[in-house]
């Protein structure tokens, strides 16, 4: 059952992501979808299983990127890694607790992308990228992620019981 | 007392049976009080007939009221039900309408292009902010390799960055990766057309004495080995020309409009195939426009 369910939000989120997704833009910026998954994965079901859905997910999304380096690939299993921590943590997971630590998680994603597009090639200017880019998903992802942790725990409460009572 | 109700009784009977008899044999003579005793008995009976009548004539109203609801519910249901497959009828007529306005300009475009072309649906963006790129449902298995340009009829779009057995990836000119030599047609100073961070399409290392104003069309120069000399990019929208700065710089309006993009063409070759004119693109009422309205 779980694998069925994993393997239909690979089938789901990524044509969502390059597809359904733009027709939403603010300011021409749309949510990480992806990010946003993987990251509530950790949460609501731990360590290994968004770090195995952000390798798959990094995986898809670097296929139908614009690039030819594996950023993704390499920068959401470690979302995924990170995040699960809190699945273990005593913090009660409030709403306002997700959304500062998807914001944080975002930032800090938008940030080692960044980084590594300074490495390459790429002509990037930093604090542009920051402006334009960064700060612009990073809200457009919490509001997303919020959107769907609505949603979705609403619907699917998690086993780990100390998380969210919305 | 009850002999005496009897004898009344038959009094009154006997009484009828005159009046009877003398109805039969002298209708004419009645005729007056009868008229009189029914003008009378009229009056007094059309109060309840007119009660009755108003009553009867309610439940009729109620009745056919029901019945035009029960009737309307129907009509109801059956109107907005045809609203409904109209609407749905007249939108897909609108869509194929728009599709075939696309259809003809993109045939129209290849039978006036030169070069080897094949014309691909667009499925998808990029999935994340940092590249502007598409995906295109033509791939390996349809000759499409990497470096190709893309292009549409209003102008050019990009280059195939990855290659799939069944798709592609075409990097925009927008992304601040993409590299495309072009040309000021009207001055003929040679610059480099880049993308930008926030989007925009800037030409860069213009010569810095080129006279090139708002609002004049760049094309592309054809020194890359993508697109041949010629492709519609855009206009001219913005100078920077720092005083200090070695070359100047332009921020240029894209023809194609990459919001609205649904299908594109790949340029398999750029070396023309026939002796079709080399100019494909048409500058049409509407880019004209815009180029008249920033070059004054």
């Amino acid at each position: 059952m779980k694998f069925f369910v994993y393997t239909v939000i690979v089938l789901f989120v990524i044509p969502f992501q390059i597809t359904i997704i733009h027709s939403f833009p603010i300011g021409g910026r749309v949510p990480d979808v992806i990010l946003v998954i993987v990251f509530l994965t950790g949460l609501w079901r731990g360590q290994i299983e968004a770090t195995a859905l952000g390798l798959v997910l990094g995986f898809l999304q670097d296929i139908f990127s614009g690039t030819m380096g594996w950023v993704n690939l390499m920068t959401k299993p470690l979302i995924g890694l990170s995040t699960g921590i809190f699945y273990h943590a005593r913090i009660s997971l409030t709403p306002w607790v997700i959304s500062i630590l998807l914001m944080i998680t975002s930032f800090i994603y938008g940030l080692i992308v960044l980084l590594f597009l300074r490495a390459s090639p790429s002509q990037v200017d930093f604090w542009s990228a920051v402006r334009v880019v960064i700060f612009p998903q990073t809200l457009y992802d919490v509001v997303f992620g919020m959107i769907i942790v609505f949603f979705a725990f609403k619907l699917f409460p998690s086993p780990n019981h100390k998380v969210w009572n919305l | 007392m009850r002999r005496s109700r009897s004898r009344v009784k038959q009094v009154w009977q006997v009484c009828l049976i005159f009046l009877l008899i003398a109805l039969v044999l002298f209708p004419s003579s009645f005729e007056t009080p009868l008229r009189l005793l029914s003008s009378l008995t009229v009056e007094v009976v059309q109060v309840p007939l007119n009660i009755a009548a108003f009553f009867n004539q309610k439940a009729m109203d109620v009745w056919s009221d029901v019945q035009g609801l029960i009737d309307l519910r129907t009509d109801n249901q059956k109107l907005r039900e045809e609203v409904l497959r109209l609407n749905l009828e007249q939108n897909l007529l609108k869509e194929f309408e728009v599709a075939v306005d696309r259809y003809q300009k993109l045939f129209d475009f290849k039978q006036r292009c030169p070069y080897s072309t094949i014309v691909s649906e667009v499925i998808g963006r990029n999935p994340t902010n940092w590249y502007q790129s598409l995906v295109i449902t033509k791939g390996e298995q349809d000759g499409i390799i990497p470096g190709l340009g893309v292009i549409t009829p209003s102008g050019v779009v990009g280059r195939v960055f990855k290659v799939y057995r069944t798709f592609s990836i075409v990097q925009l000119i927008l992304d601040r990766d993409s590299v495309v030599t072009g040309l000021v047609q009207r001055t003929r100073d040679e610059g480099i057309i880049q993308g930008s961070d926030n989007g925009e399409v800037i030409m860069k290392y213009l010569p810095p004495l080129s006279l090139l104003k708002t609002g004049d069309v760049v094309i592309t120069s054809g020194l890359d080995d993508r697109f041949p000399k010629g492709m519609i990019v855009g206009t001219v929208k913005q100078i920077q020309n720092k005083e200090a700065a070695p070359f100047k710089s332009a921020t240029l309006r894209p023809y194609a409009d990459f919001s609205k993009l649904e299908e594109v063409i790949v340029l398999l070759d750029i070396v023309p195939s026939n002796e079709k004119s080399k100019t494909c693109f048409v500058l049409d009422a509407a880019a004209s426009e815009t180029s008249e309205r920033f070059s004054r």
